[in-house]
């Protein structure tokens, strides 16, 4: 089982985040957009790249993963459900 | 040509491009929120012959102020030739970005010249990972695939990696893009060849390494594109290849170590406060040097940060930064980080009266250039001083 604070944690190191501390990331803050942190297009290639590199989960289209990515909480959420798959 | 658009649902839908456009005087200011919005828009007004300028979407204040200040009441825009169809604006060091007129010859040279450079190869399909606001999306993104013709145009607002992979799964495809794909595609564990495919990048940084471990993986050619806005296309490079091949139009010279080019894609004129006529040869900022038929890139002369086809000075975010109340002084650096996709970053190093959000450096800094996306990070020293050759040093 994947805690949400690593999956916190890899996103601040993959996406080099580097003023950013776990918490201060909020399980329900958005990933994305101008609220929240604030990621975009690019940010969302480089996570698909940590959650292969780092989780061993692949998202494989856009549609999914602006669903996946909403969170870290719904982020946590797919890389356990696709582990336990 | 086919123009096939992929919506955020994952549906993919064949777009007819038969809008028609009644041509009016003046310029059209095209701003959209979508690339399908774009291309529909775009298609119509080019092929009625009206005068376009491109807006980013992400940078408002452009279009405010050319809403304010109507582009036909500059002085000198009497002297544009008859045949200038399009205004891209990129940013100038002089804190607010600069327009770069191009005439439709300008465009269709560099159209032709493209196709010679790929006349070799059997393409079907091109896939666009790009903006089209920028000359690199609207020439290769759109022009070319139009002037190509029998083919089918792929676009979407995002891709990710695996899309780009599936997409291209049945070979002989184009995929203009940037160096972010090409670094992601490499870094991927797929490993399935893309058949008689090219995979065309804009001249962000893209290392050799990156470049020969996707050749590698994919059996893949990769080109590479030099030049800029005001140029148009100046030279052209495929996979490892150190040397840069002029386009068939281009010639190249230096003066002072620098690029000089004299090119029929250059734009006769640029926008500024008032209508510049461009001289050529044209001389830009790279460092070169001239070997076979061609020039290897040594670096750039001055601290010049060219992002998406913004082109931004680092000592003109430093005078931005400093009229902060907060800000003493401040330190701008261009730093490549080559492991992630994003490899430029920018560095601010600040003399403060206290500590600073980077909300507020970043709402700063886009007052004059719009939304700046490339990342940066800050730090903070006791003390910023000039040394004896009046360069700014840190003292910690």
């Amino acid at each position: 089982m994947v805690k949400i604070e690593e999956v916190k944690q890899k996103i601040i190191e993959g996406l080099n985040l580097e003023d950013i501390e776990v918490d201060e990331i909020e399980d329900d803050m958005a990933l994305f957009g101008d609220e929240g942190l604030g990621l975009d297009s690019v940010d969302a290639i480089e996570l698909t790249l940590v959650l292969e590199k780092e989780f061993g989960v692949k998202i494989t289209n856009m549609a999914d993963a602006e669903n996946i990515f909403a969170s870290s909480a719904s982020l946590t959420k797919y890389i356990n459900d696709e582990k336990n798959k | 040509m086919i123009f096939e658009y992929i919506d955020t649902s994952n549906t993919r839908k064949t777009i007819s491009l038969d809008n028609k456009y009644n041509k009016e005087d003046g310029w059209y200011y095209l701003q959209t929120e979508s690339k399908l919005e774009f291309i529909e828009k775009f298609i119509a007004l080019y092929k009625s012959r009206q005068k376009i300028v491109l807006f980013d979407p992400k940078h408002k204040q452009l279009l405010d102020f050319y809403t304010q200040n109507n582009i036909n009441e500059f002085m000198g825009i009497e002297n544009l030739s008859l045949d200038t169809k399009l205004l891209f604006f990129t940013s100038g060091s002089s804190g607010f970005p600069v327009g770069a007129f191009k005439t439709k010859q300008n465009l269709e040279n560099e159209v032709k010249s493209l196709c010679e450079v790929l006349s070799q190869r059997s393409i079907k399909k091109v896939i666009v990972t790009v903006p089209f606001v920028h000359i690199y999306g609207i020439l290769v993104g759109l022009l070319l695939p139009l002037e190509l013709r029998d083919i089918t145009l792929v676009v979407k607002e995002d891709f990710l990696p695996y899309e780009i992979i599936e997409e291209t799964k049945d070979g002989n495809c184009l995929v203009v893009t940037t160096p972010v794909f090409i670094k992601a595609l490499a870094k991927l564990s797929e490993n399935k060849p893309i058949e008689n495919s090219l995979f065309i990048s804009s001249t962000a940084p893209l290392s050799r390494e990156d470049v020969v471990v996707f050749h590698e993986k994919y059996n893949c050619d990769v080109m590479q594109l030099f030049g800029s806005t005001e140029t148009g296309g100046i030279a052209y490079k495929f996979n490892d290849n150190i040397i840069w091949k002029p386009l068939k139009g281009v010639d190249i010279a230096t003066k002072d170590n620098k690029l000089n080019v004299v090119s029929p894609f250059v734009s006769e004129y640029l926008l500024t406060n008032c209508i510049q006529k461009i001289p050529q040869p044209y001389q830009t900022e790279d460092i070169v040097t001239i070997q076979e038929d061609g020039f290897i890139l040594l670096g750039r002369s001055n601290k010049l940060i060219k992002i998406a086809g913004k082109r931004i000075s680092a000592l003109q975010i430093e005078k931005i930064l400093e009229e902060i109340p907060e800000v003493t002084k401040a330190i701008v650096e261009l730093v490549y980080k080559k492991e992630l996709l994003r490899s430029e970053q920018i560095v601010i190093t600040l003399e403060t009266s206290q500590k600073i959000d980077k909300k507020v450096l970043k709402e700063k800094i886009s007052e004059y250039y719009g939304v700046i996306t490339i990342p940066f990070q800050v730090k903070y020293v006791d003390k910023i001083n000039y040394s004896s050759m009046g360069k700014k040093v840190v003292f910690s």
